[in-house]
Order: C-alpha cells, then sequence, then structure tokens
C-alpha cells in the first residue's frame, strides 16, 4: 500500500506540473492575437491542428503548408471554410457557423502569426540547396514581390554582413510574414545568391 | 488541477469510487486527455491519475495510450497512408503488435486494478492496413488488458472483414461513429450501424452522441431501439448540422435524456463521457466538470 500510495503521489505531482503549463500552448505577443489565440483554443482548433499547426491529428490538414493558408488574407478565404466546415472527411471538421467576423478576423491573425513562426524555424533549419543568382534576381522581381518596396540599388548598403544575418533579414516575419509564410527552400537559396551577389 | 491541490489530495484507500451512479456505470473514453501525448506509455500514470482526479473508475482506453507509437503508424487516418515514411512506420508498428508479450498488456490491467480501476473496453481502430495475424492479435491483447469488447472506429468494409474474427475470438468489437453522411462505408447513420448489426452477434454498438446528434440524428430514439446492442455510449456535447463540440449542457445532444432513459429502464448500457471541447484548463479538470454534470442528472 506504500508503494501505491508512492506511485499515486509521484503520478499526481507529475499530472500537476503538467497541468501548470497552459492547454492552449504559448500565449501570443499581442492583445489582438492573444483574441486570436482564445478564439483558436475554446474552439479546440489545437485538438487536430496542434498548438503551433505542425500536428495533423485525426487527419486535419496540415496548416503549416497549407496553400489556401498561404494565400488567405485577413480571413477572407479560411472563414467561409470554417464557417462551413468540412463534412465530408473520414473525421469531419465541424462547422463553425455561429464564429463571428471578429473572430475570424482575430483567429486568421493567430494562424498566421503560428505559421510564420514556424514556417521561420523550418526554413532556418533546412539545408538550403545552392542558390542561384539569376532565378534570385527573377524571384525578386516576381514571385517573391521584393520589388514592391525595394530596388536592389537602395539594398546594397542595408544588406547585413554576415550570411545568417542576411538570412534573417530575408525571414524574420515582419515585414516579410507573406514571404516567410509561403517561401521555399530553394528560393531563399536563389534570393540569398542574389543579395550575396549584390554586396 | 493546481499543484497545491495535487500535493494536498492523497488517493483514497480501496475501493475509490462506487460502481455507478444512480444505477449508472460511467467511465472515460481516455482520448478526453489531450494533454497525454499518444505514442508513450510512459505517460500512462497520467490517464490514471486523471481518472482518480475526475472520481471515474472505469474506461476505454486508446490504443495510442499504450502503444509506443502514435496513431497516424496504424493506417486509421487514410490522409496519414500517403506520408512517405508511412509503410516503414506501419510495418514496425505492425512488428511490435506482434512481438510484445501479452505480459505488457496484463501489466497495465494490474496498474488499473493496483489503482481500484479498470479497462472495460479497448478502443483500437482495425483499418485494412491490418494484416490477419495482427487481428487476432488484437483479440488477445484486448483479453489480457481485462476488457470486455473492443470499441473500433472503423468502417463496414473492414467490419466485413472482422466477421470471422469475432466468431473465432468468440469476442465482441463495438463499432464507433463519426457524422461523415458522404461516405457510405462509414459509421454515421442508424442504417449503417444495423448493416454491422446484421453481420454478427458479436458486433455492438459504441454510440457515439456528440457525432451521431452532429450527423442530425436521434441518440435516443437509436438507444431505445438498440439498447441491447450498445456497448457503451459516449457522452459529448455537439451542435446539430456538424456543429462543434460544445461544454456538456450548451450543445444540441440530449444528454439528459439519454440518461434518464438509460437509468430509468435499467439497461447495461455504460456511459463514457469524452471531453472534445476546447478549453484553458487541464483536461482532468474538464472530464471532471463533464462528469459532475453527468452525476447531477444521474442523481436528479
Amino acid at each position: 500500500m506504500t508503494t501505491l500510495r508512492f506511485c499515486l503521489a509521484a503520478a499526481l505531482l507529475t499530472s500537476a506540473l503538467i497541468a501548470q503549463k497552459d492547454a492552449g500552448g504559448v500565449p501570443a505577443p499581442t492583445e489582438a492575437l492573444e483574441r486570436g489565440r482564445t478564439v483558436y483554443v475554446l474552439s479546440a482548433c489545437h485538438y487536430c491542428h496542434g498548438v503551433d499547426l505542425a500536428q495533423t491529428a485525426m487527419g486535419a490538414a496540415n496548416l503549416l503548408h497549407s496553400r489556401m493558408v498561404g494565400a488567405d488574407v485577413g480571413g477572407n478565404l479560411m472563414g467561409p471554410l470554417i464557417k462551413a466546415g468540412l463534412p465530408a472527411l473520414q473525421t469531419s471538421m465541424p462547422s463553425y457557423y455561429d464564429m463571428t467576423p471578429q473572430e475570424i478576423t482575430d483567429l486568421s491573425a493567430y494562424i498566421h502569426y503560428l505559421r510564420q513562426k514556424g514556417r521561420y524555424a523550418e526554413l532556418k533549419a533546412a539545408p538550403l540547396p545552392a542558390g542561384d543568382t539569376a532565378r534570385g534576381k527573377t524571384a525578386f522581381r516576381g514571385s517573391a514581390k521584393c520589388a514592391g518596396c525595394h530596388t536592389p540599388k537602395s539594398l546594397v548598403s542595408r544588406l547585413k554582413k554576415t550570411p545568417p544575418e542576411r538570412t534573417d533579414q530575408l525571414l524574420l516575419p515582419a515585414p516579410h510574414s507573406r514571404f516567410t509564410e509561403n517561401a521555399q527552400p530553394a528560393e531563399v537559396a536563389d534570393l540569398l545568391a542574389y543579395l550575396d551577389k549584390l554586396r | 488541477m493546481r499543484l497545491e491541490d495535487a500535493l494536498a489530495w492523497q488517493p483514497p484507500a480501496t475501493p475509490p469510487f462506487p460502481d455507478t451512479v444512480g444505477g449508472i456505470h460511467f467511465g472515460v473514453e481516455t482520448f478526453s486527455f489531450h494533454d497525454v501525448p499518444p505514442g508513450d506509455p510512459a505517460q500512462l500514470p497520467n490517464i490514471l491519475n486523471g481518472m482518480l482526479y475526475a472520481g471515474i473508475p472505469e474506461c476505454e482506453i486508446m490504443s495510442g495510450h499504450i502503444e509506443p507509437f502514435p496513431n497516424s503508424a496504424t493506417g486509421w487516418w487514410v490522409q496519414t497512408r500517403r506520408a512517405p515514411e508511412f509503410p516503414k512506420l506501419r510495418e514496425a508498428a505492425r512488428q511490435w503488435r506482434l512481438t510484445v508479450p501479452l505480459d505488457y498488456y496484463v501489466n497495465i490491467r494490474k496498474r488499473f486494478e493496483a489503482a481500484g480501476l479498470r479497462i472495460y473496453y479497448y478502443n483500437i481502430n482495425f483499418n485494412e492496413t491490418f494484416t490477419d495475424a495482427e487481428r487476432d492479435r488484437t483479440f488477445e491483447a484486448a483479453r489480457a488488458l481485462g476488457a470486455a469488447a473492443i470499441s473500433s472506429s472503423t468502417v463496414l468494409s473492414e467490419a466485413r472483414r472482422l466477421v470471422p474474427f469475432v466468431e473465432k475470438h468468440r469476442f465482441p468489437v463495438a463499432m464507433h461513429n463519426h457524422n461523415n453522411l458522404v461516405d457510405p462505408d462509414q459509421f454515421a447513420t442508424p442504417a449503417s450501424f444495423e448493416q454491422a448489426l446484421a453481420m454478427s452477434p458479436w458486433f455492438l454498438c459504441t454510440l457515439d452522441s456528440g457525432h451521431f446528434t452532429a450527423g442530425n440524428n436521434d441518440a435516443v430514439a437509436f438507444l431505445k431501439q438498440h439498447h441491447d446492442r450498445i456497448a457503451n455510449i459516449h457522452i459529448r456535447d455537439r451542435k446539430r448540422n456538424n456543429g462543434p463540440n460544445r461544454p456538456f449542457g450548451q450543445g444540441d445532444t440530449p444528454i439528459k435524456e439519454i440518461l434518464l432513459t438509460i437509468r430509468d429502464n435499467k439497461w447495461p448500457v455504460r456511459c463514457y463521457v469524452e471531453y472534445e471541447y476546447g478549453s484553458f484548463r487541464s483536461s482532468a479538470e474538464e472530464v471532471r466538470a463533464c462528469m459532475e454534470y453527468c452525476r447531477k442528472i444521474a442523481l436528479s
């Protein structure tokens, strides 16, 4: 009986320590994002999609790599899907038909925030292939949409000195959040090669 | 549970809880303990602990809580089968199941018994990636766990494959429903359950009252018609029209009517709470709140 009591007490302590963690994951850094996290957690999104979008339980979509989430702006694509649900899945995604427009806006912002964090960590950890300066130049003007804000000339003096710093300059979510959410390793490598050449 | 509560609270001597509340046998589907990661049997004390804290004497234990690999390695979700590494993970899971000594399961049963708890159903999701040897072994594992039946989220095509196995092992399998009304192979309607029940007397139902309601079915009507073939009911609250999970009492599932129908008719249908709505509190706290909701109804 003494052993049993000890085991149960140890188990209790372990469980209590686990329970000290926020059941919704890492708190968000701003009030607006925290509102989004509240919607995410209270709607139980994290049971299937994970507290960091990296989980795909019960056949859920991988929101870290979903093209639809990458193309979404302010919930314009996610919102209708969240309200309609996906009833034809093996284990269906519920329909959150009573979610308000404000809740969808907040939820969308939080999902994009998680995705930017997750994609940044993935791209920083991924072994990048050899970059191609010509493709990097094309991406600069095209798919990566750098030319909307920068000219190559204006960037030369602002580029950081070391490759890791330049990688951060390119990938840190603000102000490059949309790029970070959608970039592929090859595109990152090409852009870095092009920026290296500019220096 | 807060740390100070855990330290102050001592588990009771035997037995921890009465077998029934208001004549109803209550239990918990261990899926409810969302903060216990699947694929890590070392976390088992947290399941025992959660049940003790919630005052629930028996459970339907999810295979992911006692097998050393996540459910994604066992082929239930069709989407997970598309992963490049799936064949290797699946084969590793299969080999583990075929070679782990049955004492492994017996020891798990003994850990529950030592805490005054019981595994009543083994929840493992049969699917077409199972080999026949694996199906056989699953029945042996369920017996070793001390389970009275297997509860399975499966499909009608797999139920047909299982008929010779339930007959051979003379061991029941209870089909668990979701609410996919589009795929005719899924358990989601009274008709889909009835097809399986007609295949073998060893087939029963695990009626998930939340999914059943979300699929716009009438759980009370189904209970009244098939109570003698229902092993257990998953008690959870969902809105109709594929609506979301809600805290108990806030959805459309007729929880009160289900519990009172079972109680007043003295049917031996076990009622297992399943916590799946969102919360910032720990799973143990929410399971306890779900159980409290049911307890009040059962004692009303």
